[in-house]
């Protein structure tokens, strides 16, 4: 009996361990054989391709836009343990990502949904600090390239910014959205029973690919300084807004671009679609004044005057077609001192004398009416209306800067124009193109657009703009010492539906330094200035300011005698 | 010294071919594990450096995000204030330019400079005899 308990005792073990070895064998064929092992082994990584970064003319010292790695953190308030406290989870959320511990406690009532936005964090720290299993549970995250500007709002309007998805909605970000989107890469594995990677069954590995380089022409020093000059103006004079533009006479190259207000690209959606816009090329508006030399030119152009041709201002009112036209400069003056005095009653004369079909034709060939083609989004065209549909008034209208409405960026080119001999040169912003390993794709050269007037005509449009920033001259307030400056004021009532206002202005001066050897030029415009309006008054020392540090920087020697100088010179 | 015979016993022996195969299956088989475990130990220790290159990648670009971040025009003018140095370009008659070709200064630079220090001293006397 004793020995048959025993046999009965080993054949229930033996029956306990077939089973047991049984079942451990249908687990691993089924783990094997049923494709069940793949899926829960399968290990897929996306790699993140880094958008590519932008630089100033100064190269990879001075990056403008990078991107940079980062996480976003989410919460799933169902995966919340039990044994981990609430207010402990959203306490460390809120430290870690700058929030209040308030806002984050709220989330977790949202029981509805799994994926709670949290926050962004470049930290690697913050990432240790919420995937603490210990004390952590609900708090996921995700990789994410997160797009950053060193330098804050400045050149916000040529940068632009990248959405949420990480695509370019604005200015340079936008257009060349195609050259700076990097290529994720991919890693296909499996993992083992901890989730981590086994290498050795690793089957596919495309490393990602950063995006292209840019580089611009601009200068973040120039443009530092011009949009501290700006935003001073603006503020002065309470106006709406403003813009300016630098640029490189022989080259078209932009040196600085700059309208304000502006905003902040990374906190884009703060600011509203107005403030986003790039003014300098956005905002179409009646140029006043400033158009007067492109009349001048095209006359001189034309052989109808010289310089010195004397045409009479009248009495300061001159009626055509039943409008006045009203003018501070009163008897016989040549045409150079009309330019320097601003007379509206001389320009629209020459303009008369032009006829409508020439005067369209200059306007055309100085590129009014077209885009220049810049690589920006959102260049306007402008407004000019053929000449077989302008009435009786309008050739004497045009000439001054009314009835047309133009672009900052299409007045410094006709002005670039007129410094660089009559050569109007493209106007653009990116110098090269480079890509990840280092080749050049693509290296803006020097682009001839036309020459509107011939290089005799604009030296001598160019000497006559000097006597502007003289004494005497409407735009005194311009001038640099130890630089002649060749410029012109503009203020032009703002176009109002049936009519122009009484009250709003846009102030503008636009020039080149030095007016001896142009090598630069500057625009700027302000909208709506307070109390005073004038382009003289308000833009020409905003003008001054920025030439005169562009200059500097540039390391232009002055073209003038210094006061000293003069006085060394006249010492016997 | 006497033998005994009885115990001596004649034992079957494995071939020897079959026991070189045996004896290569085995260490092949111990081999393979080998490498095996090696290969695996070496894949973990190569994820392992990709993620800390990648780790110290990202790291990289960020500080360099953050050193750019410090060297804007503002920044450095605020960081020179802070320290009390207050520091401007130097005015046109500061400047003393040279010629590239002879290497020495242009035509009525030294003048004007000379020019401009005895005026300078000029009104140190005058600022002197004053008191």
């Amino acid at each position: 009996m004793h020995e048959r308990g025993i046999q009965m005792r080993i054949v229930a073990v033996a029956a306990a361990l077939f089973l047991a070895l049984a079942g451990l064998g249908a687990r691993l064929a089924f783990l094997h054989l049923a494709n069940h092992s793949k899926v829960t082994r399968e290990y897929k990584c996306k790699l993140l391709g880094l958008r590519g970064r932008i630089f100033d003319c100064n190269g990879d010292r001075f990056p403008m836009a990078v991107s940079l790695p980062a996480r976003q953190f989410f919460l799933d308030p169902k995966a919340v343990k039990k044994e981990h406290d609430k207010r402990q989870i959203a306490r460390t959320v809120a430290e870690g990502l700058g929030l209040a511990e308030s806002e984050v406690l709220a989330k977790f009532d949202q029981e509805d949904s799994r994926y709670i936005k949290l926050g962004v964090s470049l930290n690697d720290k913050v990432f240790d600090m919420l995937s603490d299993p210990k004390h952590i549970s609900g708090v996921g995250f995700e990789d994410q390239v997160c797009r950053s500007y060193p330098q804050g709002r400045r050149m916000a309007h040529v940068l632009g910014f990248v959405n949420d998805m990480g695509v370019g909605g604005a200015g340079i970000e936008q257009q060349f959205n195609r050259y700076l989107t990097g290529t994720p890469g991919l890693i296909e594995s499996e993992v083992d029973a901890g989730r981590r990677e086994i290498w050795s069954r690793r089957k596919v590995y495309v490393p990602a690919i950063a995006g292209s380089d840019l580089y611009l022409t601009l200068d973040h020093n120039i443009q530092y300084e011009v949009e501290l000059a700006l935003k001073e103006v603006v503020e002065k004079f309470e106006a709406n807004g403003g813009w300016a533009i630098v640029q490189r006479i022989k080259t078209g190259e932009i040196l600085a671009m700059a309208s304000y207000p502006d905003f902040e690209p990374e906190h884009y959606t703060l600011e509203t679609l107005d403030v986003w816009r790039n003014s300098a090329l956005a905002i179409v508006y009646e140029p006043g004044s400033i158009m007067k030399a492109v009349t001048v030119a095209a006359a001189l152009n034309e052989r109808i005057v010289t310089p010195d041709t004397l045409i009479d201002a009248g009495e300061g009112c001159w009626t055509y077609a039943g409008k006045p036209l009203r003018d501070h400069v009163t008897g016989h003056i040549s045409v150079s001192t009309a330019l320097k005095k601003s007379s509206n009653i001389v320009c629209a004369k020459i303009g008369l004398m032009l006829g409508s079909k020439r005067m369209e034709a200059y306007l055309r060939a100085f590129n009014f009416g077209e885009k220049l083609g810049i690589e920006l989004p959102g260049e306007e065209r402008g407004i000019l209306a053929r000449a077989k549909d302008w009435d009786k008034l309008k050739p004497t209208r045009v000439p001054i800067g009314q009835g047309v409405a133009v672009t900052g960026l299409q007045m410094i080119s006709a002005y670039s124009t007129l410094a660089n001999n009559g050569v109007m040169m493209k106007p653009h912003i990116v110098s090269r193109i480079v890509s990840p390993s280092g080749e050049t794709i693509f290296e803006a050269k020097p682009e001839i657009v036309g020459r509107p007037v011939r290089p005799d005509v604009a030296r001598a449009v160019r000497d006559m703009l000097v006597g502007v920033t003289e004494e005497g001259g409407t735009g005194k307030r311009a001038s640099v010492p130890g630089y002649s400056i060749g410029g012109k004021t503009g203020t032009a009532q703002k176009a109002v539906p049936g009519g122009y206002s009484q009250t709003d202005y846009y102030a503008s001066f636009v020039g080149f330094v030095p007016a001896s050897e142009p090598v630069f030029s500057v625009l700027v415009s302000v909208e709506r200035p307070r109390p005073q309006h004038t382009g003289g008054f308000v833009s020409a020392p905003a003008f001054a300011k920025i030439a005169a540090a562009t200059a500097r920087y540039l390391e232009i020697p002055p073209d003038l005698p210094l006061e000293d100088e003069e006085q060394v010179a006249n010492h016997p | 010294m006497r033998r005994n015979h009885k115990r001596q016993v004649r034992a079957k022996v494995l071939p020897p071919s079959v026991a070189g195969i045996m004896v290569l299956s085995v260490s092949m088989v111990l081999c393979y594990w080998f490498m095996d475990s090696k290969c695996g130990q070496l894949g973990q220790e190569i994820r392992k450096h990709e993620q800390k290159f990648s780790a110290l990648e990202n790291e990289r670009v960020r500080e360099e995000a953050r050193w750019n971040e410090k060297k804007t025009p503002e920044k450095l003018e605020q960081a020179l204030l802070q320290h009390g140095v207050a520091m401007a370009y130097p005015t046109a008659e500061q400047v003393v330019r040279m010629d590239a070709a002879t290497g020495s200064p242009a035509p009525g630079q030294l003048s004007v400079v000379r020019f401009q220090r005895n005026r300078n001293a000029g009104e140190r006397v005058a600022k002197t005899g004053q008191k």
